[in-house]
C-alpha cells in the first residue's frame, strides 16, 4: 500500500485535517483512525441539551468521507508509532505506513487527584457515551454536585437544571470562568445561573465526600446523588511521548504544527503552540481545533496556510451565549461596551491601544456580530478610538470600514 | 409563478448589510450588496437554525453569528464549516424603491 497521510484521532481536528489536505489538492491516500465507537461527531452539543437529551451531531455526513476518499477506521485505536519504519500499529496488530502523520488525539478530562477524600463514583464528560450516561441517570429532582465552575460544568449545570435537577456548582476560585473571561462577564453568568435556580459556591473547596454528602470548606454540606467533575482537561500525549516526541503542556509543535520529527504533526486539543509572553499554550476550543487541523492538513499537502486568526470560543448558558476572541487577561485595560439588549462586550487593549481580546455575553446571539468584527480589527492591528468602542451607537463595522 | 411579495424600502437595508424578513411560517434574510443589489435567502442557518440576520455581511458572504459558518448569499453556497448544507435563494427585484421577493411554489 502506498504510504499517504495518516491521522490519529477522528475528532473535529482530525476530520478538519482530512478536509484541509483535500482542499489543498492532495490526491494520495488519507487514513483517519479514531477510537470512539461512534461515527465522528461534534462534542459541543454534549453539554448543551436543548431539550431532553444530548444530541449526536455528525461532523460531516457519511457520504462526505466516500466522496473525499477518506479511509475512516472508526472504533480503531493506534497503539504505537514506529518513527524509523514510518508506520503506526493499530490495536488489532495491523500496521499502517505513513508519509506524513498527524496526531489529533485530543484531550481527556482532568481527574480528581487519587488521594481526594471521596467515596463517591465521580463522573466525567467528554464522549457521547459519557453524555448519554448522565442523561439516563439524572432526572427531575436528582441532587447533583458539579465540581468546577468552568464552561463544561456550567453548561451542564444549565442543561440539568432545565431538567429540574437540583444543581450545586463548586468553584475553588473567587469567581467562575476566572481563566477565560473578565470579572464583569463572570458576574453576569453567575447572576443568570442564580436566577435560574443553580446554586454556585465560589471560593469554595471540597473537604470530603462521604455517603453521598459533600462537605464544603465553608462548613456547609450538600447532597450529591450524582457527582460530576469538570476541572479541565489534560492533553492525550502518551502515544507521542512513547515515540520520543517532545511533550510540553501538550505535544510541542511549531507554527506549522510540526513536532520534533519533520514528518509528524500535531494539532487541536492535544498540542501546544508557543505564544509570546505566555509560553507553550493549549487552546481547547472547537474553532481552534478545526482551524489548526485544517491548516495542518494543508501543510501535510505541501501548501503553506494563511496566518492563524486570533483564537475564538463560544459557550451557551441557558438561552444566553458567550463568545471570546483572543485571550483575555484580568490585568488588561478593558473598555466596556454595553449592548442595547442588556448584554455586554468587554474589549481589551494593550498600552498602544491595539485590540488584544474581547468577550461578550447576552441573550440569544446578540454578541456574535460585534465579536466577529473585533476579531477582524485584531487581525488588522488597528488602534480604534476607545470612546467609539464603548459607544453602542457607533456600529463597530464603521470602524472596520474606516481603517 | 407565485406573486411578488413586498419586503421593505430599498433604504431600509444599508449597503453590505442584512435584515430579517418573516413571511407566513418562514423566515428569510434579505441582503443589500456592496454593489447596491438585493438578494434573498432562507433566514435560518442550515447548521443550527439561528437567524442569519444577526450575523455579519462582508462582501458577498454572510457569517453566522453562532459558530461562524459562512454562506455566499448570492448563490446560497455554504462557504465554511460548520455550515455544510446550502441555503435556499429566492428571486428579488426592486420596483419603485421597494424590495420585493418571489417565493418558489
Ligand atoms: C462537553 C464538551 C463541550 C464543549 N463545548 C465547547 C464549546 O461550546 N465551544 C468550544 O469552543 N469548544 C467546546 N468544547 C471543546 C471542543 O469540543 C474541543 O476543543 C474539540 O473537540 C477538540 O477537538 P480535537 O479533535 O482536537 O480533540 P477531540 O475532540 O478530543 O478528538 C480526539 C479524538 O482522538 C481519539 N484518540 C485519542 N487517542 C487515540 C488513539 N491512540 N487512537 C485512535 N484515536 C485516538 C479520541 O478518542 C477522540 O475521539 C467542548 C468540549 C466538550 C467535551
Ligand atoms: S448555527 Fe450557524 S454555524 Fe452553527
Amino acid at each position: 500500500m502506498m504510504a499517504g497521510i495518516v491521522i490519529v484521532g477522528a475528532g473535529y481536528c482530525g476530520v478538519s485535517a482530512a478536509h484541509g489536505a483535500r482542499a489543498a489538492g492532495y490526491d494520495g491516500p488519507i487514513t483517519l483512525v479514531g477510537d470512539d465507537p461512534e461515527w465522528p461527531y461534534e462534542r459541543p452539543p454534549l453539554s448543551k441539551w436543548d431539550g431532553a437529551m444530548p444530541r449526536l451531531q455528525p461532523i460531516f455526513p457519511e457520504d462526505w468521507y466516500t466522496q473525499n476518499r477518506i479511509d475512516l477506521k472508526w472504533g480503531a485505536v493506534v497503539t504505537a508509532i514506529d518513527r524509523s519504519a514510518r508506520n503506526v500499529t493499530l490495536g488489532t496488530g495491523v500496521t499502517l505506513p505513513y508519509a506524513k502523520l498527524l496526531l489529533a488525539t485530543g484531550a481527556s478530562p482532568r481527574h480528581l487527584p487519587p488521594h481526594a477524600p471521596s467515596d463517591a463514583c465521580a463522573r466525567y464528560l467528554r464522549s457521547h457515551a459519557d453524555a448519554m450516561n448522565l442523561a439516563q441517570d439524572i432526572c427531575a429532582g436528582s441532587d447533583v454536585v458539579i465540581i468546577g465552575g468552568g464552561f463544561i460544568g456550567l453548561e451542564l449545570a444549565a442543561s440539568l437544571s432545565a431538567r429540574k435537577a437540583f444543581v450545586h456548582v463548586i468553584e475553588a476560585q473567587e469567581r467562575i470562568l476566572a481563566r477565560a473571561v473578565p470579572p464583569e462577564i463572570s458576574q453576569m453568568v453567575l447572576d443568570l445561573h442564580k436566577t435560574r435556580g443553580v446554586t454556585v459556591h465560589t471560593g469554595t473547596t471540597v473537604d470530603a465526600i462521604k455517603n453521598n454528602l459533600v462537605s464544603l470548606s465553608t462548613g456547609q454540606t450538600v447532597r450529591a446523588e450524582h457527582l460530576i467533575i469538570g476541572i479541565g482537561s489534560e492533553p492525550n500525549t502518551v502515544l507521542a511521548a512513547n515515540a520520543g516526541l517532545t511533550v510540553d503542556n501538550g505535544i510541542a509543535v511549531d507554527g506549522c504544527f510540526a513536532t520534533n520529527d519533520p514528518d509528524i504533526f500535531a494539532a487541536g486539543d492535544c498540542c501546544s503552540l508557543p505564544v509570546e509572553g505566555a509560553g507553550r499554550t493549549r487552546f481547547e476550543s472547537w474553532q481552534v481545533a478545526g482551524d489548526q487541523g485544517y491548516r495542518a492538513g494543508k501543510v501535510m499537502a505541501g501548501v503553506t496556510p494563511d496566518p492563524t486568526p486570533p483564537p475564538w470560543f463560544w459557550s451557551d448558558q441557558f438561552d444566553h451565549s458567550l463568545q471570546v476572541v483572543g485571550q483575555p487577561s484580568p490585568a488588561g485595560t478593558r473598555i466596556l461596551r454595553p449592548l442595547p439588549s442588556g448584554g455586554l462586550i468587554t474589549i481589551e487593549t494593550d498600552d498602544n491601544g491595539t485590540l488584544t481580546a474581547a468577550a461578550g455575553f447576552a441573550a440569544g446571539n446578540a454578541v456574535g456580530r460585534d465579536i466577529k468584527i473585533i476579531q477582524k480589527l485584531m487581525q488588522a492591528g488597528v488602534t480604534p478610538d476607545p470612546a467609539a468602542l464603548a459607544d453602542p451607537n457607533t456600529p463597530l463595522k464603521t470602524i472596520l470600514k474606516q481603517r | 409563478m407565485s406573486d411578488w411579495i413586498d419586503v421593505c424600502a430599498t433604504d431600509d437595508i444599508e449597503e453590505e448589510d442584512v435584515i430579517r424578513f418573516d413571511h407566513g411560517a418562514h423566515s428569510y434574510a434579505i441582503y443589500h450588496s456592496p454593489e447596491g443589489e438585493f438578494f434573498a435567502t432562507d433566514g435560518l442557518c442550515t447548521h443550527e437554525q439561528v437567524h442569519l440576520a444577526d450575523g455579519l455581511v462582508m462582501n458577498h458572504i454572510i457569517e453566522c453569528p453562532k459558530h461562524n459558518g459562512q454562506f455566499n448569499y448570492k448563490t446560497g453556497e455554504a462557504a465554511r464549516l460548520p455550515a455544510c448544507d446550502h441555503l435556499g435563494t429566492y428571486p428579488v427585484r426592486v420596483v419603485d424603491g421597494r424590495v420585493q421577493m418571489q417565493l418558489s411554489e
